[in-house]
C-alpha cells in the first residue's frame, strides 16, 4: 500500500501530469467563479479529451477541475452576493458583509485557506476511509437521510435571528415552492399552470440568485455607493484573513468532518453542505451577534465544508460506484470510459489510480490556493468600484447565469420572480436564508420520507437507532441553543432578517 | 419601512398557504399528505404572527435590525428618492428581460449594458463602448466559442426571417 501511495506521487510530479493538474485547476477556478458554470460544465467540456490519456492523466486533470470550482465559486458571492454554484449560498450570508465592511480581502484569504485545508482534510479522509467506509454509507437509509432533512429544516432558526416566526412562514413557503412540478412518487402535476417548464420543478440556481442577488444589487443601486461602506485604507489584508482561519483551525475540522460525511452520503448533494456548515458555525460559536454582519467565521466553516465534500463524495463513488451528485456521476463515466471499474479493483489492481485522485486532491487545492491568493487584493478593488458601473455587469451576469440552467425563458422569470419576492421580504424584515433552506430540503424530505414510509409499511422507520440518534442531537442542538438563550447570552442578531429602510 | 409591507407579506404567505391547501384536496393521499403538512402548520403560523402584528406591534421584526447582508439605507435618504431609484433599477431589470426575449441575448445584454452606463450611470461614450464589447466577448468568446453554448434568437430575428 505504501508503495502504491509513493508511486502515485511520483507519477503526480512529473511535469506533464504536473501540467495537467494546473490545466485542470485554471480551467476549474474561471468555471467557479463564473456564475451558472461550475464543475460539471467543466467536466463535459474536458471529458472528451480524457479518451486518449492514460487513468493518472486523465485523473488528474478531472480531479483538479472539480477540487478548485468550490473555491473561487465565493468570489461573486462575496463580491455581489451571487453564488458562483450552489456551493457558495452560505458563504453570502457573511462573506457580503465583510464586502461591504471593506473586508474583501480578508474573507477571500479566510475562504481561501479554509478551502484549503477543507480540500486536504477530504483527501485524507478519502485516503484513511476507503477500507473501512462499508460500513458508514451501509448504514444511512432513506430514514437517516429524511432525518437529515429534518435537522437541516431546524436550522431555521437559527437563519432566522429575531424573527423565528417570519424565519418558519419563510422555510415553509420555501418548502412549498419546491413542490411545484410533477411528484416524482405519484406522478401527479402540482402548480404547474398548464407549464411544460415547470414539470421539473422550479429550478434553484435562478431562485438563489434571485433572492440573494436581485435585493442586493437592488440595494446597492438605491444607495449609490460601491459595494464596500468604507474608503480604500479600510481594506483589510488577505493574511489577516488567513489568520482567522489558522485561529480558528478546530471550527475548519469540524466543518471539514461535517463536509466529509456530507459528501460521503449518497443522496444528499452539495446544495446542503455549506447551510449545515453555516448552521453548525453559527449553533457551536461564541459570540454570536456579529454573524450575519461580516462575521469571518461565517465564512470558514462553509468554505471548508464545501471542499471537504469532494473528497467524501469520491470515497463511495470509487469505493461502490455509487455516484452522490451529477458531477460525480460524470466522474463515473469518465472512470468507465478509461476502463476503471469502481469498487475492490481501485483498493487492489488499481490502487495506485486511487492514490493519484488523493495526491490530485491534495496538490489541486495547494495549487488552487496559490493561484487564487494574489489575485485576491484585485478581485477586492472591485467592491470599491462605483456601483453604477458595476451594476449592468451584474444585472447581465445574473440574466445570463440564470438562463444556463435548463436554457428556458422560465428561468429569467424565476429570476425576476424570486428576485421581487426577495425584495419585498427584505423591505419587511423577513429572513430570507429559510426560504432557500425550504427550496433545497424540500425534496429530500418529500423523497425520503415517502420511500422510509413505503418500506416500512408505515412508520416502523422511526425506531431505527440512526434515527433516533439523529432526532436526539436534533433536540439536543435546539435545546442546547434555547439554555443559552435564556442564561442571557443573546440571539444572534446578524441572522436576523433586515433591509433597509423605507425604499 | 411601513409596518403595512410586513403585513401584506404575511398576508400574502397566508393566501399562498391556503391556496395550496385547497388545490392539494383533489390529489392522491401522498402528494397530498406533504402540502397539507407543510401548509397547515403555515397558515397557523402566520395567524398568530397577524395576531402579533395586530396587538403587539413591538414584538415583530423590522427592517430598522437590519442583518444578513442586509445594510440599512442612509437614513438621510429621503423615501421618495429611494423609492424612485426602486422603481427605476426594476426598470432596468425588466427591460433587459423585454431586451433579451426581442433581439436575444448576443444582442440584448450588450446594448443593455451600453444603454445603463451611457444613460443612467451618465459614463462617457468610451467606457460605455467598452464595457459592451466586453460583453460581448464574454458572450461570444467564452460562451459560444468556448463553451459552445448556443443563445436562442428573439422574436425580432424572427418576425424579420433572420
Amino acid at each position: 500500500m505504501l508503495e502504491s501511495l509513493l508511486t502515485a506521487l511520483g507519477v503526480i510530479f512529473s511535469p506533464y501530469h504536473l501540467l495537467l493538474l494546473f490545466l485542470g485547476v485554471l480551467l476549474g477556478i474561471l468555471l467557479g467563479a463564473v456564475p451558472g458554470l461550475g464543475g460539471i460544465v467543466g467536466l463535459t467540456i474536458v471529458l472528451p479529451f480524457v479518451f486518449e490519456m492514460s487513468p493518472s492523466e486523465a485523473m488528474v486533470l478531472l480531479v483538479g477541475l472539480v477540487a478548485v470550482v468550490t473555491s473561487s465559486d465565493s468570489i461573486p458571492a462575496v463580491l455581489f452576493a451571487v453564488p458562483g454554484t450552489a456551493a457558495a449560498q452560505a458563504t453570502i450570508m457573511d462573506g457580503h458583509p465583510m464586502a461591504k465592511k471593506g473586508e474583501a480581502g480578508r474573507a477571500f484569504g479566510a475562504i481561501y485557506s479554509a478551502s484549503m485545508m477543507g480540500g486536504v482534510f477530504g483527501a485524507l479522509a478519502l485516503l484513511l476511509a476507503i477500507p473501512i467506509m462499508r460500513p458508514l454509507v451501509l448504514s444511512v437509509g432513506s430514514p437517516e437521510l429524511f432525518m437529515l432533512g429534518i435537522v437541516g429544516i431546524s436550522m431555521v432558526g437559527v437563519l432566522s435571528g429575531r424573527a423565528p416566526l417570519q424565519g418558519l412562514i419563510a422555510g415553509m413557503a420555501g418548502v412549498l415552492a419546491s413542490m411545484v412540478g410533477m411528484d416524482p412518487q405519484t406522478g401527479v402535476l402540482r402548480w404547474t399552470f398548464g407549464a411544460l417548464y415547470l414539470w421539473e420543478g422550479l429550478p434553484l440556481v435562478p431562485a438563489v440568485m434571485g433572492v440573494f442577488g436581485i435585493p442586493e444589487i437592488v440595494e446597492m443601486v438605491i444607495r449609490r455607493r460601491s459595494i464596500a461602506d468604507v474608503p480604500r485604507h479600510a481594506i483589510k489584508g488577505i493574511l489577516v484573513g488567513i489568520g482567522d482561519t489558522f485561529r480558528h483551525w478546530f471550527l475548519v475540522l469540524r466543518c471539514s468532518v461535517l463536509g466529509t460525511w456530507i459528501g460521503l452520503i449518497p443522496g444528499l448533494g452539495s446544495d446542503v453542505v455549506d447551510w449545515f456548515a453555516y448552521g453548525h458555525t453559527v449553533q457551536s460559536s461564541r459570540p454570536r451577534e456579529s454573524f450575519g454582519k461580516g462575521d469571518v467565521r461565517g465564512v470558514i466553516g462553509p468554505e471548508s465544508a464545501a471542499n471537504a465534500k469532494l473528497g467524501g463524495s469520491l470515497i463511495p463513488t470509487i469505493a461502490f460506484g455509487i455516484p452522490g451528485s451529477l458531477q460525480m456521476i460524470i466522474l463515473l463515466g469518465a472512470f468507465m470510459i478509461l476502463g476503471l471499474r469502481p469498487g475492490p479493483e481501485m483498493l487492489t489492481d488499481n490502487l495506485d489510480v486511487t492514490f493519484t485522485i488523493v495526491w490530485s486532491l491534495v496538490l489541486a487545492n495547494v495549487f488552487g490556493t496559490l493561484i487564487l491568493l494574489p489575485l485576491t487584493g484585485q478581485l477586492a478593488k472591485l467592491a470599491l468600484v462605483r456601483i453604477q458601473v458595476l451594476a449592468p455587469v451584474i444585472i447581465s451576469i445574473l440574466f445570463l447565469a440564470s438562463f444556463l440552467t435548463t436554457r428556458d425563458y422560465g428561468d429569467l422569470i424565476v429570476l425576476i420572480g424570486f428576485g421581487l419576492f426577495a425584495w419585498v421580504m427584505k423591505l419587511a424584515g423577513w429572513p430570507r436564508p429559510p426560504l432557500v433552506l425550504g427550496l433545497v430540503l424540500g425534496p429530500i424530505i418529500g423523497k425520503y420520507l415517502f420511500i422510509s414510509t413505503h418500506a416500512y409499511n408505515g412508520f416502523g422507520w422511526l425506531a431505527r437507532p440512526g434515527v433516533i440518534l439523529l432526532f436526539l442531537a436534533m433536540v439536543a442542538s435546539v435545546a442546547f441553543g434555547l439554555v443559552r438563550e435564556r442564561r442571557g447570552e443573546t440571539a444572534p442578531e446578524g441572522s436576523v432578517a433586515g433591509g433597509p429602510h423605507e425604499a | 419601512m411601513k409596518p403595512s409591507v410586513g403585513r401584506g407579506l404575511n398576508l400574502f404567505m397566508a393566501g399562498l398557504f391556503v391556496a395550496a391547501i385547497l388545490s392539494a384536496t383533489e390529489w392522491p393521499v401522498h402528494s397530498r399528505a406533504f402540502v397539507m403538512a407543510i401548509a397547515f402548520p403555515g397558515l397557523l403560523l402566520t395567524v398568530v404572527l397577524f395576531v402579533r402584528q395586530r396587538w403587539w406591534p413591538g414584538t415583530e421584526a423590522t427592517a430598522a435590525s437590519p442583518g444578513l447582508g442586509d445594510t440599512p439605507l442612509d437614513a438621510d435618504l429621503p423615501p421618495a428618492l429611494a423609492r424612485r431609484r426602486m422603481v427605476n433599477v426594476f426598470g432596468w431589470i425588466f427591460a433587459l428581460f423585454g431586451l433579451i426575449w426581442l433581439a436575444g441575448f448576443e444582442i440584448a445584454v450588450p446594448l443593455f449594458t451600453f444603454g445603463y452606463l451611457r444613460f443612467q450611470a451618465r459614463e462617457s461614450l468610451v467606457v460605455s463602448g467598452l464595457a459592451a464589447v466586453v460583453m460581448v466577448a464574454l458572450i461570444v468568446g467564452v460562451f459560444n466559442w468556448i463553451l459552445h453554448v448556443l443563445w436562442p434568437q428573439g422574436m425580432l430575428q424572427g418576425w424579420l426571417g433572420l
